[in-house]
């Protein structure tokens, strides 16, 4: 009698018990490592590593419920420590040490998405591991620009020596144009978001949850630091930093939002949603730099929402063994109409709908913003792009026909029905933190204590 | 009076499930299955009209109700007739979802009132955003085709009215233009439309952008417009409730809302063809504050762009009255043979309901005082008043 080795569970294994250490070790730190260094754990990183570990926990266990094939346990290992790297780019206020943290999270974030093997899952890894190197080479020039006009690498430094030497504003502004486009990339705002549907739809699902979850948070928060150490010479520049991330987010909402709606695959249309998921962190940015409190409550909202939605895509197509392409999904709700009622609910939470983390959310936003009018809008078209996404998935799987074929009634492997049974437990933790009224982020909110 | 919402709320949901139930061509249990989700959707919308006669209710429950309307109607939207049922499924859905949307922003833009008219014409359907209740009555079954579409009017018309009213300026010209244009236009149309339920979508439109553009422009004494206005909602939604249930009842034998079906349908129902006929005229009578009131404000009004506003919406209701009662003489007379063949002759319970409903009608439409502005919609529009630097 042979052990078989299974690689998969056992990285899975790993991966869980190293985010539920790093998460006991978390809660013992002071988050407040600066000011001064060259990196800070203040509130919102310590934020951000909350949130990863829950991602990385939720994806443990989809992974050991719900591999769906080899490299899952793999994919997990490598989105988490891709994620980690982001991180730790997102809290480094050297801009040099930050653009090599997130060349090291694009590296291991292909691997994550190859590992599987097959097709498309390659093309997927090259697509994703060009754009990650195009987002650290703008991300080095970046620093070199400022290197060039103010001297240092340092973020704090960089944002104070500029404000005093406006002379030269074309330089200045480019410089800050191109680090806001590796961030850019990194998070997949439009148009920097080619990689994201095919990297996130086509990677093993708990790689795609994690590196869903991960990415728009790290550049994100990467960009609130730079809103908060630019914030001067911005203003001293003219520019209209509030209107471009409108802009940006208005189009990454518009954009992926759209094209959600036309796509065939359940995998694709989940991966486009957290694109657009990913533009509803902008808005918490064009508060008061320095204040990331709404920043930390969008943050929350967004694991919240993402998680569930990934959790039962994995269950649908891991678990279950199901088609996610529409023309296998066809009429496959009404075969196993607890698991795919469970699939919608989660994407009908995620748009926004009365007990989802968004519901209460995007309007304390919208009026935290400054500019409520603009930003109803913005929120508006997203509620209503993911909320016609998931009545279009409802409809393929309820509502639409497919010839017969007699293993679709087949009944659900105990597994499906843990993976399922996991995803149920994700919803009512949306449910429960939705119906709550938003805590106060209280110590969370300070960004870059004493910088 | 929060009980006459409620009661119109009841007796929409009470029309929607009896045209359901009594389908012919199905089990009972089969049918009682397809009227869950009929049975949900009037749940909410009258949980809805309750929490809007509640005056400490906030704006985010409200938005949080007319979100929950939603699902039943895309449930409905599926158990309609295929193939334009699973077509129209996701539309509905958007279309009964974004006026929720809408409103849950109200609270991040304290002080405008376009929120709250953006939220309430949406869900109204507005002209000329009326397209979703022509799509609508393509793809529901008749009973809850009406639900949804006096849900539509319960829920938004109080809002829309009451914060259309204090509007000045740019933006009453505006949106009274886009209102008028899009009655008239609308009500136009039905006229001439083949299918008896796009008419009734339309005239519910119709009374709609009516109702709002008393608001808007009749003149008199403070308030009385906003009074009027809700009156017209009130007397007209009553009329589409009974009408709903008097046409309901016939297409549920005929299967399909094309008028050229419904020829000779009722000739071996005369009572029935009575009622048919007795519906449609007491509707448009129902509906006629409206008009008066504009008739009204044309008179009494210097601007002649007013003038041309209140002569559009008048055009607008001359129209939309004339597609229900050309779609009722024919629907009643009884030459051709229908491929369906005749309807049955309404039995005792069915001509009690009727009867009921036609006095409600009556009712709703003698008796204004019966309409006032729901609490919780009251409270809001005098936040914005207040907001805006106004005398309340």
């Amino acid at each position: 009698m042979t052990a078989r080795f299974d690689l998969d569970r056992v990285l899975a294994w790993t991966t869980l018990g190293a985010a539920l250490v790093a998460a006991s070790q978390l809660a013992g730190l002071t988050p407040q490592l600066g000011p001064g260094g060259d990196w800070t754990l203040d509130g919102p990183g310590a934020f951000f590593a909350m949130g990863l570990v829950a991602a990385i926990v939720w994806a443990a266990l989809l992974a050991l419920t719900a591999p769906g094939g080899a490299g899952a346990g793999r994919g997990l290992a490598g989105a988490s420590l891709a994620s980690a790297a982001w991180g730790a780019a997102a809290c480094t206020l050297d801009l040099a040490g930050g653009a090599l943290l997130w060349s090291a999270g694009w590296i291991l974030a292909a691997a994550a998405v190859a590992q599987g093997g097959g097709h498309e899952r390659m093309e997927a890894a090259v697509k994703t591991q060009g754009l990650g190197a195009a987002a650290g080479l703008v991300l080095l020039l970046s620093a070199a620009l400022f290197v060039g006009l103010a001297g240092t690498t340092h973020l704090l430094d960089a944002g104070a020596l500029i404000t005093s030497r406006v002379d030269s504003p074309v330089l200045a502004l480019s410089a800050v144009r191109v680090l806001l486009a590796g961030l850019a990339l990194a998070a997949a705002w439009a148009p920097f978001h080619y990689w994201a549907p095919d990297g996130l739809g086509s990677a093993t699902r708990p790689a795609g949850l994690v590196l869903a979850v991960a990415a728009p948070l790290a550049a994100s928060l990467a960009l609130a630091r730079v809103l908060f150490a630019f914030e001067p010479a911005l203003d001293a520049l003219a520019v209209n930093w509030k209107g471009g991330l409108f802009a940006v987010s208005l189009l990454t909402v518009g954009v992926a939002g759209s094209v959600a709606l036309v796509q065939k695959d359940a995998a694709r249309l989940t991966a486009y949603l957290a694109v657009v998921q990913g533009a509803e962190l902008l808005p918490a940015l064009a508060a008061r730099p320095g204040d990331a409190g709404p920043w930390v409550t969008a943050a929350g909202a967004h694991v919240l929402a993402l998680v569930p939605t990934w959790l039962a895509l994995g269950a649908w197509s891991g678990a279950a063994g199901l088609p996610t392409s529409f023309a296998g999904l066809a009429g496959r709700g009404r075969d196993h109409k607890w698991l795919a009622g469970l699939w919608v609910a989660t994407l009908v939470l995620a748009a926004g709908f009365p007990g989802g983390a968004r519901f209460a959310l995007r309007p304390q936003l919208a009026a935290a913003t400054g500019e409520p009018a603009g930003w109803t809008i913005l929120f508006l078209l997203s509620a209503l792009l993911q909320w016609a996404a998931a009545a279009r998935l409802a409809r393929v799987l309820f509502l639409e026909i497919a010839p017969g074929d007699e293993s679709r009634s087949a009944p659900l492997a105990r597994r499906a029905w843990m993976a399922w049974a996991v995803t149920a437990l994700a919803l009512g933790v949306e449910l429960w933190f939705g119906l709550q009224r938003a805590p106060d982020p209280a110590g969370w909110r300070v960004l870059l204590p004493g910088g | 009076m929060r009980l006459a919402w409620l009661a119109l709320a009841l007796a929409a949901a009470a029309q929607g499930l009896a045209v359901e139930l009594s389908a012919p061509g199905r089990p009972l249990a089969r049918r009682a299955a397809r009227s869950l989700p009929a049975l949900v959707l009037a749940l909410v919308i009258a949980w809805s009209v309750w929490l809007a006669g509640t005056p400490d209710v906030g704006l985010e429950r409200l938005a949080a109700a007319w979100w929950l309307v939603a699902l039943p109607a895309f449930a409905l939207s599926a158990l309609g007739r295929p193939p334009a049922s699973t077509r129209s499924a996701v539309p509905i859905a958007v279309a009964v979802a974004a006026p929720a949307a809408l409103l849950s922003f109200a609270p991040a833009l304290a002080g405008s009132p376009w929120p709250l008219v953006a939220a309430g014409g949406l869900a109204t359907l507005l002209p000329p955003a009326h397209a979703p209740g022509a799509r609508a009555a393509e793809a529901l079954s008749p009973g809850p085709l009406g639900l949804l579409l006096a849900g539509g009017l319960l829920l938004g018309g109080p809002p829309a009215i009451l914060a259309s009213s204090p509007l000045t300026g740019l933006g009453a010209r505006s949106l009274a233009v886009l209102v008028a244009l899009g009655v008239a236009i609308v009500g136009l149309a039905s006229a001439s439309d083949s299918h008896l339920f796009r008419r009734l979508a339309a005239w519910c439109s119709v009374q709609a952008g009516l109702a709002v553009l008393v608001a808007l422009l009749a003149p008199a004494e403070p308030g009385s417009a906003v009074a009027t206005a809700l009156a017209h909602l009130g007397a007209s939604v009553a009329a589409l409730v009974a009408m709903s249930f008097v046409l309901g009842r016939v297409a549920s034998y005929v299967h399909v809302g094309d008028l050229a079906a419904y020829g000779g349908v009722l000739r071996a129902a005369v009572v029935r063809g009575q009622a048919v006929l007795a519906v449609s005229f007491l509707a448009v009578l129902a509906s006629g504050q409206a008009p008066l009131a504009l008739t009204r404000a044309a008179l009494a009004t210097p601007s002649t762009a007013t003038r041309a506003v209140c002569l559009l919406g008048l055009v607008g209701w001359l129209g939309a009255s004339l597609a229900i009662v050309l779609a009722a003489t024919r629907i009643a007379r009884g030459r051709a043979g229908a491929p369906v063949g005749p309807a049955p002759e309404m039995k005792g319970p069915e001509v009690a309901a009727t009867i009921v409903l036609l006095f409600a009608v009556m009712a709703a439409f003698v008796v204004p005082a019966l309409w006032v502005a729901p609490a919780a919609w009251s409270r809001a529009a005098f936040e914005i008043v207040a907001a805006s630097g106004a005398a309340p």
